[in-house]
C-alpha cells in the first residue's frame, strides 16, 4: 500500500508493563491476557491517516528485560517516535522511567518524539502512580503524556496517532530533513516532497543545522 | 533465562544408526563440504573425492573431480548439475591451484573398468590477473534462466568474485563486488555468508562479514551497494528464510534483514555454530558458553515455541533432504530429524491444554495444504474446515466470546478454494448456517454474493439464492446491510442481475434507478406497477417518477397508447401532475402517439378546470360585493349620525330605561345588564375577538418560515399555499400598517346622563 510517509516507532519500558499488548491492540484490535515474554525485538505495522495523508507506522516492540537492554539499544537509531510505557499499578516501573529516558536520549536522534504512557489504567483500584505524577514527569522531561489501557483499548489509538501527528507537525515545520532516513521517516511514493522548499524559512534552517 | 515452551514436534528418523558409511576408504578422510538435492546427499572430501548417498545414507557412487581437496560444492536443483571448487595440480607456480568445475550428473562417462564419473562440462580458473588470489570463505550458486548460472565466491578480504553465464559454452562475464571495508582487522572483513534474493526482475545479493551486512543490487549497472548494518557474524551462521529474509546468528540474538535494513530479532543466547531455515522453522545449533555442550533447537517463531530441542555432538554441516533435516557430525555420524505428523502434534498440545497454539498450528497447515486437499477430497476438507472454524466439539469451559475470537476466520481460508468455487460455496453456506454472528460476516456475504451472482457457476437456482441473501442480510430495521452494498450493486450490474439490482435500488431509495432499470428492460407493465408502488408521496414515495415515466413514453418512439392511457388514469385519479402542459410536452415528442390517446384526458381536465375557474369567479364576485358593503358601512359610520331607536335591551329584552348604553353595532343595553363590562357589545364581542385572534395567528405564522415551506412541500399543489399566504397579506407586509380594517363594534357609548 502506498503511503505519504513512513514513521518508525519504538516501544520501550520495563518488562510486563504491556508494550506488546499495546502494539497488538493497535495493530490487530485485540487483547491477549496471557502474552509470552518478548524475546528480542518484534515489529508490527498499521496505516493511519493524518491531515488526509496516509501514513504507515512501523512499530518496533522491544523486550523490557534488563538482559535484553543492549539489543534494544541498537534499535533506537532510526526511530522517529518512542512510546515510553510504565504500569500505573507498579511503582517501580515508574521509577525506572528516568533510566529508559537516558537510554533514549543517548542512542536515539535528538528530535525523536517521545510519548509517555501510563498503561493498565483500567486497573484503577490497584493504582500505585497517580495521573498527576505522570503528568508532572512528562512535563519535566518534555514528553507527551497519556494514560491508556491495552485491555479496554482506551487511548491506545490516540497515543499512537497523537505521536504521529506530532511528528507530522515537526515535518511541516521543517525540523527534519526527510530525505535522511536516520530520522526514522521515509517519504513514500504517494508522498509529497518535504518542505525543503521552505515557506517557513527560519524554522527550516534551524532544523537543518542540528544533527 | 526465560525460554519458550518446548515440544517434541520432531523426531529422529532411520534410527540412531545413521552415518556416512565407513568403508576403508572413508575412515581416514575428512569431510570438507556437503550439499544435497534431487534425492541425494553429496559430500566432498579432503582427498578430492565426492561421494553420493541415497535415502538413508546408502552409498550410491563416488568420483574424483579434483586431485587434492574439494573445498566447496553445491548440488543444483533445476538441472542435475554439480558445481565444485577444489585444488588441482598446479600447472605453473604463478597460477593458482584452485579450479571451479561443473559436472552434468545425467551424463555419466565410463572411466576405466569399475568406476564411473559424470561428464565435466566446464572448468574455470577462479583467480586470474584481474582477480587476484585470496582465501575463499563462502560460495553460492544461483540458477538463473537455464543455462545461465550466477556463481558468487566470497573472499577473506571482503571481495566477492562473481561469475555469470553459460559455463559449458564458456560464455561468461566476471565482476567483483566489494563490501564496505571500514575494518583494518582482516578477520572482520571476510565474507562469511552470502544470500541471493530474487523478486521478479530484481536480483539482490546479501553479503555478511563478521562486522557488517551489505546488500548488492545486481540489476543496477554497476551493482549498487547498501550497507544494512554494522554488525555481522562468523562462518556457518547465515541463512535465508522462505520469505527471502537474510538471517544471521550472533551470540546475543538471531537477526533478520529485509532489503531495507534490519528487521526483528530473537534473543536466543549462545554462540551460533550453525543456522538454518526449514519449512518455516528456524534451526540453530547453539554452543553453551559454560558447559560447551551443543544444543540443536528448532524454533517456531510464529507460535513462539521450541518445536524440538536436543543435545548433539559437534555438528559440521546441516542439510535438508528426504523431507528431513540432516545434521552431519564431525565424526561423520549423521542425524536425520523429521517433523511428526499433525495429529500427534495436536495431540501433544491438547494434552497440555494449549488450544490456541493448536488452532494456530492446524490453521497454518490447512492454509498450506488446503489447495491440494480441496482438489482431491473436497467434502472431507470442507468438514475439517468447518470444524476448525466453528469447533462445535468440546469447549472445555471456555466462555463462548473468548472462544470465538480464538477461532480462525473462514476468510483466512478463501485462498485455498481459488479454483473450486462450488466447494467454496458449500463451505461458506455451511459455515453461515452454523455461525450466525461471525465477526467476518460481511466478508463472507460478499464472497457468497460473488459466487451466486457471477455467471461462473451456471445453475438456475443460483440467482434465487443470491436474491434471498441480498434480502435476508438486510434486516428491515437496519440502515446498512451485512454486505458491501456498492460491491453488490457492481456485481448485479456486471452480471445483468435485474432482480437483485431492483431490490437494492429500492432499498436504498434510489427510485429513479429502479425505474431506469425497468425502462432499460422495456418492461412496461413492471414499470407502471413500480411507479404505482413508489410514486405515492403519502407513503414516502417520489411523485416525480410519474413525470419521468411520461417523459420516457414520450421519447419511446413506438406505439404505447395503451400504457399512456393507463398512466394518465392514475395521474388523473391522484392528481399527481397538475400542470397539463407537462403531460402534453412529455408526450408530444413521440410521433406514434396520436391525439386520441389523450383526448379524453384533456377534455375532462379542461372541463374540470373551466368549472373551477367559474367557481373562483363567482367567489370573487361575492367577496367584492361583501367588501363594497363593508366600505359603505364604514363611510356611513364616519359621516352620518346614528340614531339609536331600539326600545328594548338586547340582553334582557325588557324595555330600555335609563341609564342605558348604545353600541355602534346597533345594540342597546341596560347599564345594569352590562355589568362591569361596558366597553364592548357582549353580542358582537365573541365574533370580533375571534377575527382579531385569527389575524394575530396569521401574522405569527408568517414569521415561521419552516412551517410555510413544510406546507408548500406537503401540499399537492404548492401554488395554492403560496397564493393563500399572499391572499392573507402575510407574505407582503403592505397591510401591516396602522390602518387596520373596519372597527366594527368598537365602543361608542352614550350614557343617559
Amino acid at each position: 500500500m502506498s503511503y505519504a510517509y513512513l514513521f518508525k516507532y519504538i516501544i520501550i519500558g520495563d518488562t510486563g508493563v504491556g508494550k506488546s499488548c499495546l502494539l497488538l491492540q493497535f495493530t490487530d484490535k485485540r487483547f491477549q491476557p496471557v502474552h509470552d515474554l518478548t524475546i528480542g525485538v518484534e515489529f508490527g505495522a498499521r496505516m493511519i491517516t493524518i491531515d488526509n495523508k496516509p501514513i504507515k507506522l512501523q512499530i518496533w516492540d522491544t523486550a523490557g528485560q534488563e538482559s535484553f537492554r543492549s539489543i534494544t539499544r541498537s534499535y533506537y537509531r532510526g526511530a522517529a517516535g518512542a512510546l515510553l510505557v510504565y504500569d500505573i499499578t507498579r511503582r517501580e516501573t515508574f521509577n525506572h522511567l528516568a533510566s529508559w529516558l537516558e537510554d533514549a536520549r543517548q542512542h536515539a536522534n535528538a528530535n525523536m518524539t517521545i510519548m509517555l504512557i501510563g498503561n493498565k489504567c483500567d486497573l484503577a483500584h490497584r493504582r500505585a502512580v497517580s495521573t498527576e505524577e505522570g503528568e508532572q514527569f512528562a512535563k519535566e522531561h518534555g514528553l507527551i503524556f497519556m494514560e491508556a489501557s491495552a485491555k479496554t483499548a482506551q487511548n491506545v489509538e490516540e497515543a499512537f496517532i497523537k505521536t504521529a501527528a506530532t511528528i507530522y507537525k515537526k515535518i511541516q515545520d521543517g525540523v527534519f530533513d526527510v530525505s535522511n532516513e536516520s530520522y526514522g521517516i521515509k517519504v513514500g511514493y504517494g508522498g509529497i516532497p518535504g518542505p525543503s522548499g521552505g515557506r517557513d524559512g527560519p524554522s527550516a534552517s534551524a532544523g537543518g543545522c542540528c544533527s | 533465562m526465560y525460554q519458550w515452551r518446548k515440544f517434541e514436534f520432531f523426531e529422529e528418523k532411520y534410527g540412531a544408526k545413521c552415518a556416512i558409511p565407513e568403508d576403508d576408504d572413508v575412515v581416514e578422510k575428512k569431510i570438507q563440504c556437503c550439499s544435497s538435492g534431487r534425492g541425494k546427499v553429496v559430500t566432498g572430501f579432503d582427498d578430492g573425492v565426492v561421494c553420493f548417498f541415497d535415502r538413508g545414507f546408502k552409498f550410491n557412487y563416488a568420483f574424483q573431480p579434483h586431485s587434492s581437496s574439494v573445498l566447496f560444492l553445491q548440488q543444483l536443483k533445476q538441472r542435475n548439475l554439480l558445481v565444485t571448487i577444489g585444488e588441482d595440480e598446479q600447472l605453473t607456480p604463478q597460477q593458482s591451484a584452485l579450479c571451479l568445475k561443473v559436472f552434468d550428473l545425467d551424463k555419466m562417462q565410463p572411466e576405466g573398468s569399475s568406476t564411473t564419473s559424470p561428464d565435466c562440462v566446464g572448468i574455470l580458473r577462479i583467480f586470474t590477473n584481474q582477480f587476484p588470489e585470496a582465501k575463499i570463505t563462502s560460495f553460492l550458486v544461483l540458477e538463473e534462466v537455464p543455462p545461465i548460472l550466477l556463481i558468487a565466491i566470497g573472499l577473506d578480504n571482503g571481495s566477492i568474485y562473481c561469475i555469470k553465464g553459460d559455463i559449458a559454452r564458456e560464455r561468461i562475464t566476471r565482476f567483483k563486488l566489494q563490501v564496505e571495508n571500514s575494518h583494518l582487522d582482516k578477520t572482520l572483513s571476510a565474507v562469511t555468508g552470502l544470500g541471493f534474493r530474487v523478486d521478479g526482475q530484481s536480483l539482490q545479493l546479501f553479503a555478511v562479514t563478521p562486522g557488517s551486512v551489505s546488500l548488492f543490487s545486481l540489476h543496477d549497472q554497476p551493482p549498487r551497494r547498501q550497507t544494512l548494518d554494522q554488525i555481522g557474524c562468523g562462518l556457518n551462521s547465515v541463512a535465508m528464510s522462505d520469505r527471502s529474509e537474510l538471517i544471521i546468528g550472533r551470540p546475543e540474538a538471531v537477526y533478520f534483514y529485509e532489503v531495507d535494513g534490519r528487521g526483528p530479532c530473537w534473543a536466543f543466547e549462545g554462540e551460533k555454530k550453525l543456522l538454518g531455515w526449514f519449512r518455516g522453522y528456524l534451526l540453530c545449533v547453539i554452543a553453551d558458553q559454560r558447559t560447551g555442550k551443543h544444543t540443536f533447537n528448532i524454533y517456531d517463531l510464529k507460535n513462539r515455541l521450541i518445536a524440538h530441542s536436543a543435545l548433539v555432538k559437534e555438528v559440521s554441516h546441516m542439510l535438508y533432504e528426504w523431507g528431513n533435516i540432516i545434521l552431519v557430525m564431525n565424526d561423520k555420524s549423521a542425524l536425520c530429524i523429521g517433523e511428526k505428523d499433525m495429529e500427534s502434534k495436536l495431540d501433544m498440545l491438547f494434552r497440555k491444554n494449549l488450544y490456541t497454539v493448536a488452532i494456530n498450528l492446524a490453521g497454518m497447515t490447512i492454509k498450506e495444504y488446503g489447495k491440494i486437499l480441496i482438489e482431491h477430497k473436497p467434502v472431507e476438507t470442507i468438514q475439517i474446515l468447518i470444524r476448525l472454524c466453528t469447533e462445535d466439539g468440546d469447549k472445555k469451559g471456555l466462555s463462548n466470546g473468548v472462544y470465538m475470537s480464538m477461532l480462525p476466520s473462514p476468510v483466512d481460508f478463501l485462498s485455498i478454494f481459488i479454483h473450486h468455487p462450488q466447494s467454496l460455496m458449500d463451505f461458506l453456506e455451511k459455515y453461515t448456517n452454523k455461525v450466525k454472528d461471525s465477526p467476518a460476516q460481511v466478508e463472507i456475504h460478499n464472497t457468497l454474493l460473488e459466487l451466486y451472482i457471477s455467471n461462473e457457476l451456471n445453475f438456475p437456482s443460483m440467482r434465487e439464492k443470491g436474491l434471498h441473501l441480498l434480502k435476508s442480510a438486510w434486516p428491515p430495521e437496519t440502515e446498512h446491510p451485512l454486505y458491501d452494498v456498492d460491491l453488490a450493486i457492481i456485481l448485479c450490474e456486471m452480471n445483468a442481475f435485474k432482480d437483485g439490482l431492483l431490490y437494492l435500488y429500492e432499498k436504498m431509495k434510489l427510485y429513479k434507478e429502479v425505474i431506469a432499470c425497468y425502462m432499460q428492460a422495456h418492461d412496461h407493465e413492471g414499470l407502471i406497477a413500480c411507479c404505482k408502488r413508489l410514486g405515492d408521496s403519502v407513503k414516502g414515495g417520489d411523485p416525480s417518477l410519474w413525470a419521468d415515466l411520461l417523459k420516457y413514453f414520450g421519447e419511446l418512439g413506438e406505439d404505447c397508447s395503451k400504457e399512456v392511457k393507463e398512466v394518465l388514469t392514475y395521474i388523473e385519479r391522484d392528481d399527481i401532475l397538475p400542470p397539463i402542459i407537462i403531460v402534453l410536452q412529455s408526450l408530444s415528442r413521440n410521433p406514434c402517439l396520436t391525439l386520441s390517446v389523450i383526448k379524453d384526458y384533456i377534455a375532462r381536465k379542461l372541463e374540470r378546470e373551466s368549472k373551477m375557474i367559474e367557481e373562483d369567479r363567482q367567489a370573487i364576485e361575492k367577496y367584492q360585493e361583501d367588501t363594497l358593503a363593508m366600505r359603505k358601512e364604514i363611510q356611513d359610520l364616519r359621516t352620518n349620525a346614528r340614531i339609536f331607536q331600539l326600545s328594548k335591551c338586547t340582553a334582557c329584552t325588557f324595555t330600555l330605561d335609563l341609564p342605558a348604553v348604545h353600541f355602534m353595532c346597533m345594540h342597546s343595553f341596560h347599564l345594569r345588564c352590562l355589568g362591569d363590562n361596558e366597553k364592548e357589545c357582549p353580542e358582537c364581542a365573541p365574533e370580533y375577538r375571534s377575527v382579531l385572534e385569527m389575524k394575530r395567528n396569521l401574522e405569527k405564522n408568517s414569521k415561521d418560515q419552516d412551517r410555510f415551506f413544510q406546507q408548500v412541500k406537503s401540499s399537492k399543489d404548492g401554488f395554492s399555499v403560496i397564493a393563500e399566504y399572499f391572499g392573507k397579506g402575510i407574505i407582503s407586509k403592505i397591510s401591516n400598517g396602522s390602518a387596520s380594517g373596519p372597527r366594527s363594534g368598537t365602543v361608542s357609548s352614550t350614557s343617559g346622563f
